[in-house]
């Protein structure tokens, strides 16, 4: 009965979503009954869908077969943790996790927005209205989770084998996250653009969610290239697949968004682009969804991709973009152009940051759909592969790179470039100085890797030349200069840290591109392997019989150079009902390096074709996002991003009346 | 039950969203959000130059700046709202609605009359003698409809199917098997003997074909050769008949139920090639090797797996026949060890009425 | 150094074109140069393609032409009408069936073979790389349900 109550709750959910928008959309100006309306309505949404949510995780957990969507992706013997994941590790299941967090933000936006203007808030969550009722529409009509089987089979066939890793339970849920934050930015920016209200304090109003959306996308993709690198086995960590490029897009986006935003608050300026922006960021995350979950394209991570449904997919992406575009046509032009500024200043510089970053989401959008194009026009079939990617992104990213320590040194308005690099002098010098050493560790070798290691270098030491700066230690003397650190405002530290972040994953990029050893032998027991100084040594394997799968282990010795030997096991599985083979790379890391050991097909009585990877610092890289991700949190706790929320308005509101 | 929490449901949500209405925010300032952020501004700048980000003269310029906005907006927007707060009451005629097309969806797409099925509290074995063949083959059937493609239901049906005695679709399902996963000799196997079946027992030149394919696939095949063999006897093509027979001779290792039958076939095929006419009746084998399978398979997975009492019974009754009471009574000794209480005393019985 | 309302607008306008046109032309030189054609086995003897140009092919890997001596690998794709040997030193996904679809990354060499330098994984059991569907599809060799 709880399945078929949570089946109504959902449907009662999407009945709700569209009495929101119409009654919003009707009443917005006039607020009152109307808009409390509206804003129950969204917290009532999030509790349905929540409450359909957990009832379809419960026929999961108890594994009711006649929930034909766990007859489809769940077995009795699969390990309570997959069957919770399994939930989402398909089409339905995932749709409905991206309802659900669709109404999460809808539900934070009316608790946390008590103090939004009622007409903005009001059309806000009239949009957040539509696209619930029409995603849920979505699920309930053409992806329906609550599908029934009478009689109910008696086992289920199991969950794609590749899922069935801890991965699942993390990367959907964030990355998700991340997308349909956006969704409260573009229903923001369209809220402006039909109330006309496009001013600084909305910028302010929108960055929360930004921020937060920003800071789950980075945190999602991190997850799922680490999650592609151990489960796939080929070592790599981003293969500008098209379904990594159509969460990296949003990313773009949404990183440039961010700096526009503070502009626009800040300067009252670049209104226009900024709107735009909020716009095309979570068009591009519905893109991704149509792309992933169509199957137009081909990749390596797409699952139970079902063209007919992608079909639909892209005609709401139509029906939204194409409305919000016409409405950003219409109303754009009557916007007041905003502050002046010079060439070099903080607007400059934020615009160039801007430029760059949207060149680069242009390259990627047109590496990733040009195949689609050219098919449909002359019938060739082709790949845009690393190489278009490595070369367009890589260019545009050198300048971007170059300039990110400038940016927070330059004055608003008009900013003093020869000024900025004389403060920035200590930072310079050391970047020249690491690189040098790197250089010279390194023997001097014909390549850009130095190079590429001295701007990863340069970002990070210009990230804690701006600390030092604004702490003014020279000036004020060390101790002074500390207290003055602490007291530093979180946004402050939030963008250094940030931008320290992008440094660390350049590094991590760079090192683990150019410097990683590989081999692929065969080797049979007591055998070993030399590779970047470290004995491989094959002690041999073993049958292992797991929960729902039976393996054949190898097992490794592994002796680093300064001698300490560890072991390492590698594994290729079966599983028992669908009988798919999966390979299990072994990893063992070492500090941040890492050796990855992948276990091949038999040879002779004893031998195994085996492929070893040193991968040096590979760590860096996601090191390095968890950094950003983490510096976006933080900035979300600095005071004055506060001013939506409720307590800070209750105290505000007297201080306002005086 | 499921409706009244449903409309239990229904009530609290529309009841939140009533009582909501009822208390609208108490006429909180308009302007107040926009007024508290202007001041944050004013907080920055002033943050800005203590820390020494701008200069004295830099915050007055951004002061009068944001002064400029105050008063901009004060003229635009700090106008009181014109439109007088909206009614309840035009609001409240949405909330019966939504009940209606919640319980008009959900009458539509929702399985009201299906009770959860949890795994831990479904009677399987109970279940399985609920369902019946012809339901669970109804069920197979309609999902192969819409993934014809999908191998594992017709290997489900295909077995089926013989045993039901209907070959022609034994033959359809054998015949998908064969185009959609790789072809292996038993697969070929399969829809060779389903298509002799089809014909009474006449071997066409498909079905000679295919266990041709398969023996040639497999160079230790038994049941393709098996069917060859009998086959090529019964028209006359002894000699190749007859090194068939050896070969399955050579494969045997002595012990297995088939072998008497097939030195009887090979005994067949010589006294046939020399004399090119045939005294004795050539042996069945096709039948024999058939039915000898059947059993043989039955007994291998019922000392493997178990199986119900039913099962049990039939396998003791084909071995009675066909090899005797030493052999069924093997079989019996078996069962009873594996079955329950009810099950021993039926098997018993049954073996009484056999005189075991 | 100072500058009119205008000039500075100007400025910053002219900054912008050029960016925007230099990152134009970075990205259609790449998109010249930098893109892998997909040929079916019979396209490639069709087109003529010079050995040398990465491609991928892709095809049925033929029953029973799979040869494996420990980490080097070689086997037939076929598209129903022409056979082409790759040669594949590595370890194949888990996935490489023989008479099963397959998409490989690689050159033709002189010697008229293919040198694989990746062979394409697939995460799912069911999966047909779509090239490879519509191919075949072309070719006659496969009757799969219309995508």
């Amino acid at each position: 009965m709880l399945i078929e109550l949570g089946h109504f709750a959902l449907i009662l959910a999407f009945a709700l979503a569209f009495a929101q928008a119409g009654v919003g959309f009707a009443f917005w100006k006039r607020g009152g009954a109307a808009a409390a309306f509206v804003q129950q309505s969204a917290i009532l949404q999030f509790v349905l869908v929540g409450a359909s949510f957990a009832a379809l995780t419960q026929a999961f957990i108890v594994s009711d077969f006649s929930v034909k969507l766990v007859y489809e992706h769940s077995h009795s013997i699969q390990p309570m943790l997959y069957k919770i994941t399994s939930v989402w590790g398909n089409h339905e299941g995932s749709m409905l996790l991206f309802v659900l967090i669709l109404v999460l933000f809808g539900a934070a936006v009316a608790a946390f927005s008590r103090n939004l203007p009622d007409d903005l808030r009001t059309l806000v969550l009239s949009m957040q209205g539509v696209m619930v009722a029409a995603f849920s529409a979505f699920v309930l009509f053409t992806s329906n989770p609550f599908w029934r089987f009478d009689p109910a089979p008696i086992d289920g066939t199991e969950l794609n084998p590749v899922l069935q890793d801890i991965g699942l339970a993390l990367h959907p849920p964030l990355l998700y996250l991340g997308y349909v934050g956006f969704s409260v930015c573009f229903s923001f920016a369209t809220a402006a653009l039909i109330s006309g209200r496009i001013d600084a304090a909305w910028a302010r109003w929108v960055r929360p969610w930004t921020l937060a959306s920003w800071a789950f996308l980075t945190l999602g993709i991190a997850m799922g290239s680490y999650w592609a690198y151990y489960e796939l086995g080929w070592g790599g960590w981003w293969f500008w697949d098209p379904v990594e490029n159509a969460s990296f897009m949003p990313w773009l986006a949404g990183t440039a968004l961010l700096h526009s935003a503070i502009v626009m608050e800040k300067r009252n300026a670049l209104k226009v682009w900024t709107i735009f922006l909020a716009i095309i960021t979570f068009s591009l995350s519905l893109l991704g969804t149509f792309l992933v979950r169509s199957g137009v394209l081909t990749s390596v991570h797409s699952f139970a991709s079902d063209p007919t449904r992608g079909t639909v997919i892209l005609a709401m992406l139509a029906a939204l973009i194409g409305g919000a575009f016409t409405l950003f046509a219409l109303r754009a032009s009557a916007l007041r152009s905003g502050g002046l500024f010079a060439p070099i200043s903080r607007e400059g510089a934020l615009i160039l940051n801007n430029l760059f970053l949207s060149a680069a989401t242009a390259g990627v959008l047109v590496g990733t759909l040009y195949p689609l194009v050219l098919e449909a026009l002359t019938g060739a079939r082709i790949t845009v592969g690393a190489p278009f990617f490595d070369l367009t992104f890589g260019a545009l990213m050198v300048p971007l790179l170059l300039l990110i320590p400038f940016g927070p040194f330059l004055a608003w308005k008009r900013g003093d470039l020869a000024a900025v690099t004389q403060r920035l002098m200590g930072a310079i010098i050391a970047t020249v100085l690491v690189t040098i050493i790197v250089f010279t560790l390194l023997g001097f070798p014909v390549s850009l890797a130095p190079l590429g290691l001295g701007l990863g270098f340069w970002v990070m030491l210009g990230a804690i030349a701006e600390l030092f700066d604004k702490a003014a230690f020279r000036r004020a003397g060390f101790r002074r200069g500390l207290a003055r650190l602490k007291g530093l405002p979180r946004t402050v530290w939030s963008t250094a840290i940030a931008h320290f972040g992008v440094g660390v994953t350049v590094l991590g990029v760079v090192f683990a591109t150019a410097f990683q050893t590989e081999i692929v032998t065969s080797m049979r027991q007591g055998e070993s392997a030399e590779i970047a100084g470290y004995t491989v040594h094959y002690d041999g394997e073993q049958m292992l019989e797991g929960p729902n799968y039976i393996a054949e282990r190898g097992t490794f010795r592994i002796i680093a150079p300064w001698g300490t030997t560890s072991r390492l096991t590698s594994e290729r599985r079966v599983y028992a009902v669908s009988r798919m083979p999966t390979t299990e790379a072994g990893i063992n890391t070492y500090g941040l390096s890492q050796m990855y050991v992948q276990f091949g097909e038999r040879f002779g009585a004893d031998g195994r074709v085996v492929r070893l990877w040193h991968k040096p610092y590979v760590l860096l890289i996601w090191l390095g996002a968890i950094i950003m991700a983490g510096a976006g949190f933080l900035s979300l706790t600095d005071r004055r991003m506060r001013i939506g929320a409720p307590q800070a308005a209750r105290r505000k509101r007297p201080e306002a009346a005086q | 039950m499921l409706w009244l929490f449903a409309i239990l449901l229904t009530l609290a949500a529309l009841g939140a969203l009533y009582a909501a209405m009822r208390r609208p925010l108490a006429g909180a300032d308009e302007d107040a959000p926009t007024r508290a952020f202007f001041k944050s501004q004013l907080e920055g700048i002033e943050e800005d130059m203590r820390i020494g980000r701008i200069s004295e003269s830099e915050a007055a310029a951004a002061r009068g700046e944001l002064a400029r906005e105050v008063l901009r907006f004060e003229r635009e927007e700090g106008k009181p709202a014109s439109a007088p707060a909206a009614k309840i009451l035009p609001v409240l005629i949405v909330l019966p609605l939504v009940a209606v097309v919640a319980f008009a969806v959900y009458i539509a797409i929702g399985r009201a009359d299906l009770p959860g099925q949890p795994l831990a509290g479904r009677d399987l074995a109970a279940e399985g003698g609920q369902i019946s063949i012809e339901d669970a083959i109804a069920q197979v059937e309609a999902r192969l409809v819409e993934t014809p493609n999908d191998v594992r239901g017709w290997e489900a049906l295909g077995p089926v199917y013989m045993q039901m005695g209907r070959y022609s679709e034994a033959a359809n399902a054998f015949r998908h098997i064969l185009d959609l996963a790789p072809p292996t000799a038993d697969a070929e196997t399969d829809l060779a003997e389903a298509l002799i079946l089809v014909n009474d027992g006449a071997a066409d030149e498909e079905s000679i074909a295919l266990l041709r394919s398969a023996a040639g696939r497999d160079p230790v095949h038994v049941r393709s050769r098996f069917y060859l063999a009998g086959e090529l006897t019964r028209s006359g093509n002894f000699e190749e008949a007859a090194a068939l027979w050896r070969e399955l001779l050579d494969i045997a290792v002595g012990e297995e139920p088939w072998v008497a039958t097939a030195r009887a076939g090979l005994a067949a095929a010589e006294a046939g090639s020399t004399d090119a006419t045939l005294s004795d009746p050539v042996p069945d084998a096709t039948q024999e090797v058939m039915i000898r399978g059947m059993v043989e398979g039955l007994a291998a997975r019922l000392y493997d797996t178990g199986g119900s009492t039913d099962e049990w019974m039939q396998l003791v009754r084909s071995r009675m026949v066909i090899d005797g009471q030493d052999a069924a009574r093997q079989d019996l000794d078996r069962g009873l060890a594996a079955l329950d209480a009810e099950g021993r005393t039926a098997l018993a019985d049954l073996a009484a009425e056999l005189g075991l | 150094m100072a500058m009119t309302r205008k000039q500075k607008r100007l400025a910053v306008i002219s900054g912008m074109g050029l960016v925007l046109a230099l990152a134009a032309a970075l990205i259609f030189t790449a998109l010249r140069d930098q893109i892998v054609f997909f040929y079916s086995p019979s396209e490639i003897a069709e087109k003529a393609v010079q050995p040398g140009t990465p491609i991928r092919m892709g095809g049925l890997v033929l029953e029973g032409s799979w040869k494996q001596e420990g980490e080097v690998n070689s086997f037939i794709v076929h598209d129903g009408q022409t056979r082409m040997t790759a040669n594949y030193t590595g370890i194949l996904p888990d996935l490489f069936r023989e008479g099963q679809g397959v998409v490989t990354e690689g050159s033709l060499q002189l010697d008229g073979t293919f040198l694989a330098t990746n062979v394409l994984a697939r995460h799912d059991e069911n999966y047909m790389p779509r090239e490879v569907a519509d191919t075949l599809r072309e070719q006659g060799v496969w009757q799969g349900e219309e995508e």
